[in-house]
């Protein structure tokens, strides 16, 4: 508490004017989804970079990038649960067409889930963490 | 849906272990510039998206956001105009004299309107 007053004051006393401290806290799961948004957010726009040189310039640059990707794969198994895995890197590759249709994920008890943003996509992380915990 | 796209908000993190450490911060003319130049910029914007408070930075450690409200902006430019012109920029506060107008209009604007 007096750590946020001495600060309030430096920022006031270089501002030369009153602020406002607004409480702007989220909490641990809030957090978490906002960083794997963000991450997921680049994953997806590297791929499409990939998918949009080759399809404008021609130039195919998959062997160049594939080590990459594996790496990013590599570390998505080793973070996740085999399904859980499986879906985040549906969600990247292969759930849309070429036409842009959405295909549904099919889980391991066949339920099929459709991914039309991340936050789908981590509403099914969550769903399945919770499966998980089932058995 | 399309989610409107918010400026990105400065983040901060001012950690410290003895008051010193704070009072050094004061007197770093960096500091000021970033926090000056920030509180420009999101006054800038509240301007331009009609807002009553700016948010300037946030931050983490704390959890906090930095809110100017908008019967402020003036004394803030005020401060920015001070510090720019001990570092010779005379164009800039020639931009902050304009912006200073602006606010100034928009507070006669907003009286005259309720």
């Amino acid at each position: 508490m007096n750590q946020k007053k001495e600060i309030k004051g430096v920022i006031e006393q270089i501002l030369g004017s009153n602020i406002t401290m607004r409480f702007d806290g989220t909490n641990e799961e809030s957090k978490l989804k906002e960083e794997f948004i963000k991450v997921i957010t680049i994953f997806e726009s590297v791929w499409k970079r990939q998918n949009d040189i080759d399809l404008t310039y021609g130039a195919d640059l998959s062997s160049y990038d594939d080590p990459f990707f594996k790496v990013i794969e590599g570390f998505i198994n080793f973070c996740f649960d085999e399904i859980a895995a499986e879906a985040i890197i549906f969600y990247v590759y292969a759930r849309k067409t070429d036409e842009g249709e959405i295909i549904p994920f099919v889980d391991s008890n066949n339920q099929e889930h459709i991914f039309n943003t991340i936050d789908d996509l981590w509403e099914f992380l969550m769903y399945w963490a919770e499966e998980i915990m089932k058995l | 849906m399309a989610k409107k796209k918010e400026r990105d908000v400065l983040s901060i993190e001012i950690q410290y272990d003895e008051k010193e450490e704070l009072e050094a911060l004061i007197e770093s003319e960096d500091f000021h510039k970033l926090l000056l130049d920030e509180a420009i910029s999101t006054i800038e914007h509240a301007l331009t998206k009609n807002r009553k408070s700016a948010r300037v930075c946030y931050v983490p450690n704390l959890e906090c956001s930095v809110v100017l409200e908008k019967r402020n902006f003036t004394k803030v430019l005020n401060t920015a105009i001070k510090f720019y012109e001990h570092q010779e920029d005379y164009a800039k506060c020639a931009e902050l004299v304009n912006l200073k107008k602006e606010v100034n209009e928009s507070e006669e604007g907003n009286k005259g309107g309720n």
